[in-house]
């Protein structure tokens, strides 16, 4: 299984410095949360780590190996992304999307049919098997984005990078596709590197947090070292208590609003 | 093995189709041939009786009908193909093949010929191709920074070029004095000046730009929901952006040069085949470019068929526009 390293990694874009000089250690088996405020860079991050974007300076090693050096075929061996937003112009079916999760194992005429059993579990994973043969417009954004979980699902890396996969999913879904992403961590030795915005639903899932602000890595650690009351305050510049509940253990965060 | 079936079935069933098209189109004329013709032809065809034609009916034949017939159909498989291509490029139902100043590019070159009445032998074919890989290129080249294309900027760009082209040809018509007339038929997209050499020159081009079209029908797939998520599937983004790019729009530029701007058929067409056989253009692509053959050979036969020739382009529009709305009327919008 892979791990994902990153070494001193800048990225300017139209000389706006987006990230600067990050580090950081992805192993394998983890679910690691990269949380932060908005246009902290987390986007930006997970797009450097999947040889989308080349960093200005700096370098990404998937396992031994730079990225840079990989051709996107090779990567797509290795890494799966889930993108934030995807608009689809034309009709395909919720199969056909999910099936592009095999392309990069098929020759390119071939492979309809023919992990058409791993395609039929990754759609069945997501809940998706009623909605299979709709087209991928009639879908809800929340169904959508599912489509996009059942690609990942399908496309059998060891890495699976995704941004903000919950934030229009419903209140069963939400913790569906988490403990989905989950078992793929704990129970295949998947490393899941995933954007989130709910910081109690970051710190209950993910082995490990990334506390983005303004480009840099502010905090990376386990969720109660990483989500305490002062880095939360220079991230998000929000007042916030932090409570453990005594029998579940799971961390809530509550907003302290000044003005009441 | 479904695929394969599926993109057998369709493709034979348009190619029967085509053939049959043609043999019947060239069976119809302002000249006409003795009766049964159609039938003779299959004759000759199928069973070597070439002595069931008269010699008149051979020479209308051979150095009319076919070559015009056949040109069409290369035509309007280029464009069908380019269409389909541009289409899926932009992730926009509106596009079509000459997006990107292709066709403006080529008729500024053709009708510069044309107007400064310079006569040198296949000198408006070679002033339209020129002058739309001109036009491409220039789109192109504005649109990157940083060794990225964003597909928006093409757009823009595109229409920038196009508006600017069609001033300087609007330009060019004025000066143009007594060959205004012939400027004009090239422009409206014409198939009467038709011959063998076109169709030797424009029939490697299109079959082999049409199998590297082919050759990246998954990729174009992948690019359907978006860069990042093609880039992911292992697709080499920027490198395949340039390739579709550029052969579609070489295919577009060999069809124009030789027979001017004939509209709709690059639109409608895929559109048309994508609600038959749905948007993957391993499937798409082949039966649209086919598609596009058919439509045009039809085309044609019309414009030929009246009192007068009437320019293909203006029975494209005339035909396509109409059964456009119909279609967008009745299925209820492009994306659905």
């Amino acid at each position: 299984m892979t791990s994902i390293k990153v070494e001193n990694v800048s990225v300017h874009i139209d000389n706006m410095p987006i990230l600067k000089n990050i580090s950081a250690n992805f192993t394998k088996s983890k679910f690691i949360g990269i949380v932060g405020p908005n246009g902290s860079g987390k986007t930006t991050l997970l797009r450097v780590l999947n040889g989308h974007i080349t960093p200005t300076e700096g370098d990404v090693y998937v396992g031994s190996d730079p990225i840079a050096r990989l051709s996107a075929h090779q990567i797509s061996k290795k890494i799966a992304v889930v993108p934030q937003n995807t608009m689809v112009s034309f009709d395909f079916t919720v199969r056909e999307i999910v099936e592009m999760g095999r392309y990069p194992y098929n020759s390119r005429f071939g492979g309809f049919d023919s992990h058409s059993d791993i395609v039929t579990w990754a759609i069945k994973q997501t809940d998706l098997s009623a909605l299979s043969e709709r087209t991928i417009n009639s879908l809800s954004g929340g169904e959508k984005a599912r489509v996009f979980i059942a690609r990942m699902l399908a496309q059998e890396t060891s890495v699976l990078l995704l941004d903000e996969p919950i934030a229009s999913l419903d209140f069963r879904h939400t913790s569906h596709v988490l403990n989905l992403i989950k078992d793929q961590v704990d129970n295949f030795g998947k490393t899941a590197i995933v954007v989130l915005h709910d910081l109690e639903l970051a710190a209950n899932f993910c082995d490990q947090l990334l506390l983005l602000s303004q480009g840099e890595i502010l905090s990376m650690g386990t969720p109660k070292s990483v989500l305490t009351r002062r880095n939360i305050q220079d991230a998000f510049h929000t007042d916030v208590s932090i409570e453990t509940h005594p029998l579940t253990g799971l961390l809530t965060i509550n907003v302290i609003d000044p003005t009441r | 093995m479904r695929y394969i079936h599926r993109v057998t079935v369709w493709s034979l069933a348009l190619t029967t189709l085509l053939i049959l098209v043609s043999l019947a189109s060239s069976g119809i004329g302002p000249v006409k041939l003795s009766s049964n013709l159609f039938i003779k032809i299959l004759l000759t065809t199928f069973f070597d009786e070439t002595n069931l034609l008269t010699p008149t009916d051979m020479t209308i034949l051979v150095t009319l009908r076919l070559p015009r017939i056949i040109l069409a159909a290369i035509v309007g498989f280029a464009l069908g193909a380019a269409g389909t291509v541009m289409q899926g490029f932009f992730r926009n139902p509106m596009a079509d093949p000459s997006i990107i100043g292709v066709s403006a590019g080529a008729a500024t070159g053709a009708v510069a010929v044309i107007a400064f009445g310079i006569s040198i032998p296949f000198g408006i074919e070679i002033a339209a191709i020129i002058g739309a890989l001109v036009a491409a290129f220039f789109v192109f080249y504005v649109s990157t920074k940083n060794n990225h294309t964003p597909v928006a900027t093409l757009l823009l760009v595109g229409i920038a070029v196009q508006t600017f082209l069609g001033a300087i040809v609007s330009l060019l018509l004025l000066l143009s004095g007594e060959n205004l007339r012939q400027a004009i038929f090239w422009l409206m997209g014409h198939l009467h000046t038709a011959n063998w050499t076109d169709i030797a020159f424009t029939l490697p081009i299109v079959l082999l730009g049409f199998s590297f079209l082919f050759f990246f029908t998954r990729d174009l797939n992948a690019l359907y929901l978006g860069e990042e998520s093609a880039h992911s599937l292992g697709v080499n983004v920027e490198q395949t952006k340039r390739i579709l790019l550029g052969v579609a729009s070489l295919l577009t530029a060999v069809a124009v040069s030789v027979s001017g701007v004939i509209g709709f058929v690059g639109l409608i067409i895929p559109h048309i085949m994508r609600t038959l056989v749905g948007p993957d253009h391993r499937i798409l692509l082949p039966t649209s470019a086919l598609a596009g053959a058919i439509f045009l050979v039809v085309a044609d036969t019309v414009a030929r068929y009246g009192v007068a020739e009437v320019p293909v382009g203006i029975v494209t529009a005339l035909v396509g526009a109409p059964f456009f709305i119909y279609l967008l009327r009745n299925k209820g919008g492009p994306a659905s």
